[in-house]
């Protein structure tokens, strides 16, 4: 390979941090397994016996800190903070905020059905739709990040 | 205006700017992104680490071992006043 010119350095530069954060992406069943633990707590928080109130919660929050954990144990790469730009953060925060509100959505909508199906039938729904909705996330991110250069 | 030459090669070019943009990453990670040979990253990382640029820390997930690479203080400082160089010299900012 024979050394760049200054121009072409700058490009490679930009290129490899952009393939960089291409490469580097959610597994697609990370963000339906949170809906997921988050409806089973949910559901555990609707009985009035208190002991199935404390398990669920306390299922659903050992699962969240398992995905937590999960993620930093498998991913190949770990992100400098300084590499999350506000328009980033913006777009995966509106992303958390569409799975809530169609989970809310769909939970209003299904008012002919009776608890636990309904919260079931959100969390099912909100499930599909992160997961649907991961990757094209991703690339917007990607798509914002283009001509950005981390020192 | 010099550049650094031990930055300015573009298999280093391509780690240090891939490093730059994250606190770690794995010997495979790095290895398969930028499509190189485990020898020829091994043989640029230790260029890095010898000039005080890169840190390569050895563990293991599970029983499985891992070599990780991670831009020293002085490597990130480096690059910066590379990127700083390359840019009064193509006379445009990209950040």
């Amino acid at each position: 390979m024979t050394e760049y010119d200054p121009a072409e350095a700058l490009a490679e530069i930009e290129r490899t941090q952009q393939k960089t954060r291409a490469e580097q992406r959610l597994p697609l069943w990370y963000a339906p397994a949170y809906v997921a633990l988050l409806t089973f707590g949910q559901i555990g928080m609707d009985s009035e016996n208190i002991a199935v109130n404390l398990v669920c919660s306390g299922v659903a929050i050992i699962g969240f800190l398992t995905l937590i954990w999960l993620e930093f144990r498998l991913s190949r790469v770990r992100w400098a903070v300084s590499t999350s730009d506000v328009p980033a953060m913006a777009v995966y925060t509106a992303w958390a905020l569409l799975g809530v509100a169609t989970a809310i959505g769909v939970h209003t909508l299904a008012d002919g059905l009776d608890e636990p199906w309904r919260k079931v039938l959100a969390g099912g729904v909100t499930m599909v739709l992160m997961a649907a909705t991961t990757r094209p996330t991703e690339r917007l991110v990607l798509h914002r990040a283009k001509g950005r250069v981390t020192k | 205006m010099n550049l650094d030459p031990v930055i300015h090669a573009p298999a280093r070019l391509q780690i240090m700017s891939l490093l730059a943009a994250a606190t770690e990453a794995e010997f495979s990670f790095v290895r398969d992104t930028l499509e190189i040979s485990d020898s020829a990253l091994s043989k640029h990382a230790s260029s890095l680490e010898a000039a005080g640029y890169i840190e390569i820390r050895k563990g293991h997930v599970g029983k499985r071992p891992r070599t990780w690479l991670k831009l020293t203080d002085r490597g990130r400082e480096a690059f910066g006043s590379y990127v700083e160089t390359l840019q009064r010299i193509v006379g445009r900012s990209l950040t």
